[in-house]
């Protein structure tokens, strides 16, 4: 048995050995996002503790490895300062494996919320809203969410899901069945979807 | 996927034996997981001095000669700290000498700035070998 199996058969059958690994990703991934985003904004880290009303010290700790047991004050805190939103929320395994594996400290930039055109155009969002059931979208640079109503996500950001349905079902309907999206909003899917709609629809849907 | 940038190597020498592999086999399975994701992040942070953990180049003759650098992390409660340089005239390679515990101002073992020292000189003067680390239990 290879070094992986044996680590992936002791947090399977160990609580002990999941909340070791939990505590050691995060324990280095927050403080690595935290300096990301205070290198971004060019602060020094006396520059964030008196922004965010907290000691330099406290700084420090937060960037240091495994050095904070975070609480999500703490968290809500600097992400206001750094004018971002933030997303604490339960995944599997897998999912949080593979955002730590896409995860590049020199490459993390996060939207402030000023140039978050996503969320300061709500209208458009708005627009996006249809009903599906069963299906799902993905597409670059967020994904569609088709339980009972195609909801568009952001991270962080509040998506207001009333809609007009008769504005969307047609086109929708249009799209699903392979044929062109005929649309007078020109804005209906966004610039993304608009990219894709000559794809057969097996290749959109998962 | 971001791309590796660094690699970083450990001390092996000629009996097979590998220091730092020692060490790291009596961590903790938490210090285990976070050594491992800790360099997992490092490989792919350019600048050396925004890893986050690391926290100087150690003074004093031998260890400036040296130009040995240390990180710490913290553990199941405990502070850890690594000492490592960089390879000569190779560009992102870093070489791990010596890991140890580290309270108010005590290291443990309390000769590991020795052991960094000599551990780095046998690498220049060809009695140990660099050899690659990869990210154990990395799944």
């Amino acid at each position: 048995m290879n070094e992986r199996s044996k680590k992936i058969s002791k947090l399977i059958e160990s609580s002990t050995s999941r909340a070791s690994y939990i505590r050691a990703s995060l324990g280095v991934n927050i403080p690595s996002q935290i300096r990301a985003l205070r290198l971004r904004c060019n602060m020094k880290q006396a520059d964030l503790a008196e922004a965010a009303d907290m000691k330099q010290s406290r700084i420090s700790a937060v960037e240091c490895p495994g050095a904070t047991r975070f609480n999500l004050e703490t968290l809500i805190r600097l992400a206001s300062v750094f004018r971002v939103g933030l997303v604490v929320r339960f995944a599997s395994f897998s999912e949080m494996l593979e955002w730590e594996n896409d995860f590049s400290q020199d490459e993390f930039v996060v939207t402030r919320i000023e140039d978050d055109a996503e969320f300061l155009n709500p209208v458009t969002s708005r627009q996006t809203t249809a009903t599906v059931a069963n299906s799902r979208y993905v597409f670059r640079g967020a994904s569609l969410e088709m339980g009972n109503w195609l909801t568009p996500t952001t991270i962080g950001g509040l998506v207001d899901t009333s809609f007009d349905r008769e504005t969307i079902e047609e086109p929708l309907v249009s799209y699903l069945s392979g044929g062109k999206t005929q649309t007078s909003d020109p804005q209906f899917f966004g610039e993304e979807m608009l990219l894709q709609e000559q794809k057969p629809i097996t290749e959109t849907l998962q | 996927m971001r791309e590796n940038v660094w690699r970083f190597f450990d001390v092996q020498y000629p009996d097979g034996s590998n220091p730092i592999e020692g060490w790291y086999q009596n961590l903790s399975e938490e210090a285990r997981d976070a050594f491992n994701k800790l360099l997992k992040n490092h490989r792919k942070t350019e600048n050396p001095q925004e890893w986050i953990g690391f926290k100087r180049f150690l003074k004093g003759k031998q260890l400036q000669k040296e130009r040995i650098w240390e990180w710490w992390f913290v553990a199941d409660g405990r502070q850890y700290r690594v000492f490592g340089k960089f390879w000569q005239g190779e560009r992102k390679q870093a070489i791990l000498l010596a890991g140890c515990y580290h309270k108010g101002e005590i290291y443990t073992p309390s000769n590991v700035f020795e052991s960094a020292c000599k551990r780095s000189r046998d690498l220049s003067e060809g009695r140990a070998q660099p050899s690659e680390r990869e990210v154990k239990e990395d799944i």
